[in-house]
């Protein structure tokens, strides 16, 4: 079937996974649907069989194309370290190019070209913000604001704003609010995704921020790693962080009040095992008086995901809730009060799965604690 | 058999009325992808491009009462049903040959109690066992049961062909850690075994189920025993200049009734190649590991007399390091790309046998594969995995680098080449298999194995499953 496979990396891909099997236990979506074809073993027969043209290409291959977090979590667990998220959404591509892409992944792609984001919404209005920070140039930070946060969690990025003013931070937002161009990307429309990711670029660049300050995980790999290695933009002269690598900077010196609670870390995917982040948070968590941090049973680079990864959100929501509600089970064998993490997409998927221990983003939680 | 016609959709609309149609895998995406398990031949006509045989449909029950439906569905229309946990036996043990149903346990996969006085877990079978076993640490207790397959494997596909995991030499195999068990007949019935395994009330009837991989039943749910994890598990290294020292000095940690949770004991071979490629052992000779585990008193008493008999063999101690180096890199020897890997031909046959027999097996078996087979350069090479105080089991391979292109010449050689192999150790005193099992690979040699034993457990067979549903072509009973 393929155009992208035919890669060297991929075949090296498919030929070790498709009777492998040694990640089945931490796959996200295969663990949720219990059937062999999600797990890596069976994306990699699939697949494997698709190239060489054992089997031909079906909606039901383009369905399960799109049953992925892509996660990284087996490639976690991976000896020699094959990323099959990786070549799942180049096989995107080609299903994109055949325009046999599920009607939810199209809907994206439409949303976004029509409105600019992928719900189809109106492009949002920061009210809550001093009009002379929208557009301002030559800012210590540009908050940037990604898709997911501004439309579904509001006051994650609310209360990253009032620690920008706490802190006494000159910061701003874009005048014009624009997409990372993330989700175009997991749901294999490089094409527009690297449009978009061409627009976001120049705006970014015109706002001669200091700094760039994403409270996404996902919006943060997107444009600090997959702007550069995927599309080959030069990022030169840009400085991006998360929020917490912010705040584990910025809060070193701030008086925090006491705060008596078992909080354990959820490490986003994107975050921990896309940018290599995993001690920042803790540093930022530890600096809370009566605060305990309580690791759960996975952590760090072997975290569990908590399913809204690889567009799974958009096109296989009953998926990604099963998978939450998995991960969510995770994080509750060790107890914890409360669960903090570094993405709003986290936030949405195990909050509701978790129902006597509240999700908080970092950003929510030192607001509340900052003196 | 292929459904065709109305028939399949008669079949279908039974099948969904019990476990509803989205749990009914039916396209061909899904049935290639459980149209291959581990077994040599399924992988090798996969990787050759060749069709494969598919079920007709995979069905997904998630409740023991919708196992029992399929099955009596199954029974209606004399449909073949083959149980299927994560498809990684390597002996074709859950490959649908004759179409029918796939039925995929893996929505069986509650964890109903772990009880912490008993120390026993009961859960239904599809669960993963890592998944069981991270449950089982998450309260301090281990189910200490670690196959190579722990990641990809069911607590069903465990029992179904009695299957070992890396600490068998103290703990026992899969069957041994089995209490109790729920297992739905090819009849459709739920049974229960006895809640005890030790008693003296008739016979034990979990064994009409364990190591019958799926031909008399479907394991549902099973009690397993727990154990406390130990205080100290400790592994150490040595090298032996022989083959012969390190089988004898095993055999003398087991008779002296020592209790080392492992013994791994390679061949030169495997010690040269394997060894260096995987863990970056530099060193020529027969390597072993031994492992000991509980309260440290007893692992440094136990770790001592070891070393002292290592030692009247002139093994040389290489440490605790490189034994805990082995340990934290077991599972590594299975990833890709593993040094057997497709178009290679190769296959694990493994045999069980009593200490005097296990050497002369060692050699007969060695020199079958690489004088029988000397013009496509076949390599044998094997190591002892699973001690007992009486004998051993010999985890052996084939390897031929450059087999025929053509998928049929290739299977035609693989099947000689282990036939040849098995036969040697079972003309030697050797058994069948340790614990991979029999599937369709080695059913053929059943009879030869049993003897005249072998009609009476067709009778069982035909008895517990009258219609001959259950996992056809399997085991060697007739179809």
């Amino acid at each position: 079937m393929s155009l992208h496979l035919s890669a060297e990396k991929h075949m090296k891909v498919l030929e070790g996974c498709r009777f492998c099997g040694m990640c089945t236990h931490v796959c996200t979506v295969g663990n949720a649907t219990h059937n062999d074809a999600n797990a890596p073993r069976g994306k990699g027969r699939l697949l494997y069989a698709l190239h060489t043209g054992m089997m031909d290409f079906t909606p039901r291959v383009a369905e399960l194309l799109y049953q992925c977090a892509d996660c990284k979590l087996c490639q976690a667990w991976c000896v020699p370290g094959l990323d099959i998220g990786a070549t799942i959404r180049d096989a995107r591509r080609d299903v994109v190019e055949r325009d046999a892409a599920p009607a939810t992944a199209s809907a994206v792609s439409r949303a976004t070209a029509g409105s600019g984001n992928p719900y189809g919404k109106p492009t949002p209005v920061f009210d809550w913000i001093d009009k002379s920070a929208i557009g301002a140039k030559g800012a210590q930070v540009l908050y940037f604001v990604d898709s997911h946060t501004v439309y579904n969690e509001p006051s994650v990025a609310q209360a990253t704003w009032h620690l920008f003013e706490r802190l006494q931070i000159r910061a701003a937002v874009l005048p014009q609010w624009i997409d990372s161009g993330e989700s175009l990307l997991e749901l294999g429309y490089l094409e527009q995704a690297r449009a978009q990711a061409e627009k976001t670029l120049l705006a970014l660049r015109e706002a001669q921020a200091e700094s760039i300050v994403f409270s996404s995980a996902d919006a943060y790999h997107m444009v600090a790693k997959e702007y550069s290695e995927t599309f080959g933009l030069s990022t030169e002269g840009l400085q991006f962080c998360h929020i917490s690598e912010f705040l584990a900077e910025h809060l070193k010196s701030q008086q925090l009040t006491r705060f008596e609670s078992r909080v354990t870390w959820h490490d986003p995917c994107r975050l921990g095992r896309g940018m290599n982040v995993y001690d920042a948070p803790r540093m930022v968590l530890t600096q809370i008086p009566g605060l305990v941090v309580i690791e759960p049973y996975r952590t760090r680079e072997k975290a569990v995901c908590c399913g809204a990864g690889g567009g799974l959100g958009f096109t296989n929501p009953a998926i990604a809730n099963d998978a939450a509600r998995q991960a969510g089970h995770m994080l509750g064998m060790s107890n914890p009060q409360m669960i903090a993490t570094g993405c709003s997409r986290c936030k949405s998927s195990l909050q509701p799965v978790l129902a006597h221990v509240e999700v908080v983003e970092l950003a929510e939680l030192v607001a509340r604690v900052l003196a | 058999m292929r459904l065709i016609g109305y028939e399949y959709d008669m079949v279908f609309s039974e099948l969904a009325d019990v476990v509803g149609e989205k749990f009914i895998l039916t396209d061909n995406a899904d049935r290639v992808v459980y149209g291959v398990d581990h077994y040599w031949v399924s992988e090798a006509w996969f990787d050759r491009r060749q069709e494969l045989p598919l079920a007709d449909f995979i069905v997904r029950p998630g409740t023991v009462e919708q196992v029992s439906a399929v099955v009596k569905i199954a029974n209606r229309y004399r449909i073949p049903i083959v149980p299927w946990g994560l498809g990684s036996g390597s002996q074709g043990g859950s490959l649908p040959i004759f179409g029918g149903i796939i039925l995929d346990t893996k929505r069986l996969d509650r964890i109903i109690e772990i009880n912490s006085t008993a120390l026993t877990v009961t859960a239904q079978a599809g669960v993963n066992g890592q998944i069981l076993e991270d449950a089982c640490n998450s309260r301090d207790l281990t189910l200490p049961h670690y196959p190579a397959s722990q990641r990809v494997s069911t607590l069903g596909g465990w029992l179904a062909p009695r299957g070992s995991g890396v600490l068998s030499t103290k703990y026992g195999k899969a069957e041994d850690l089995a209490l109790a068990m729920q297992v739905v007949l090819p009849t459709g019935e739920v049974i229960r075994t006895l809640p005890t395994p030790s008693h003296a009330a008739g016979p034990d009837l979990r064994h009409l189920f364990l190591g019958a991989e799926g031909t008399t039943g479907i394991i549902t749910e099973a009690t397993m025993k727990l154990e406390p994890i130990p205080e100290v598990r400790r592994f150490r290294s040595y090298l032996f200049p022989d083959l012969h020292a390190g089988i004898e000095a095993g055999r003398r940690v087991m008779v002296s009734r020592l209790r080392p949770c492992v013994i791994r004991l390679y061949d030169e071979y495997s010690t040269t190649k394997e060894l260096r490629r995987v863990l970056g052992v530099e060193r020529d000779g027969v390597y072993m590991v031994i492992g000991f585990d509980g309260f440290r008193e007893s692992v440094e008493f136990e770790e001592r007399k070891a070393r002292d008999i290592c030692a009247q063999f002139n093994a040389e101690d290489l440490g605790s390091d490189a034994g805990q180096h082995w340990w934290d890199h077991r599972y590594d020897f299975y990833f890709p790309p593993r040094g057997k890997s497709h178009p290679k031909l190769f296959g694990t046959t493994d045999v069980q046998a009593t200490f005097d027999k296990i050497e002369p097996i060692y050699h007969a078996r060695k020199h079958v594969v690489e004088e029988n087979y000397r013009e496509w350069h076949a390599r044998y090479f094997c190591h002892f995995s699973h001690w007992y105080p009486w004998g051993t089991m010999m985890y052996d391979q084939f390897l031929i680098d450059k087999p025929p292109a053509d998928a049929h010449e290739a299977v035609r050689l693989h099947n000689r080449l282990w036939w040849d192999v098995v036969r040697t150790g079972l003309k030697m005193g050797g058994v069948l298999n340790e614990h991979h099992g029999v599937g369709m690979k080695m059913g053929y040699l059943m009879p030869e194995q049993y003897g005249t034993a072998f009609p009476m457990l067709q009778a069982i067979k035909k008895a517990l499953d009258p219609r001959g549903i259950m996992n056809p072509g399997k085991l060697g009973f007739e179809v």
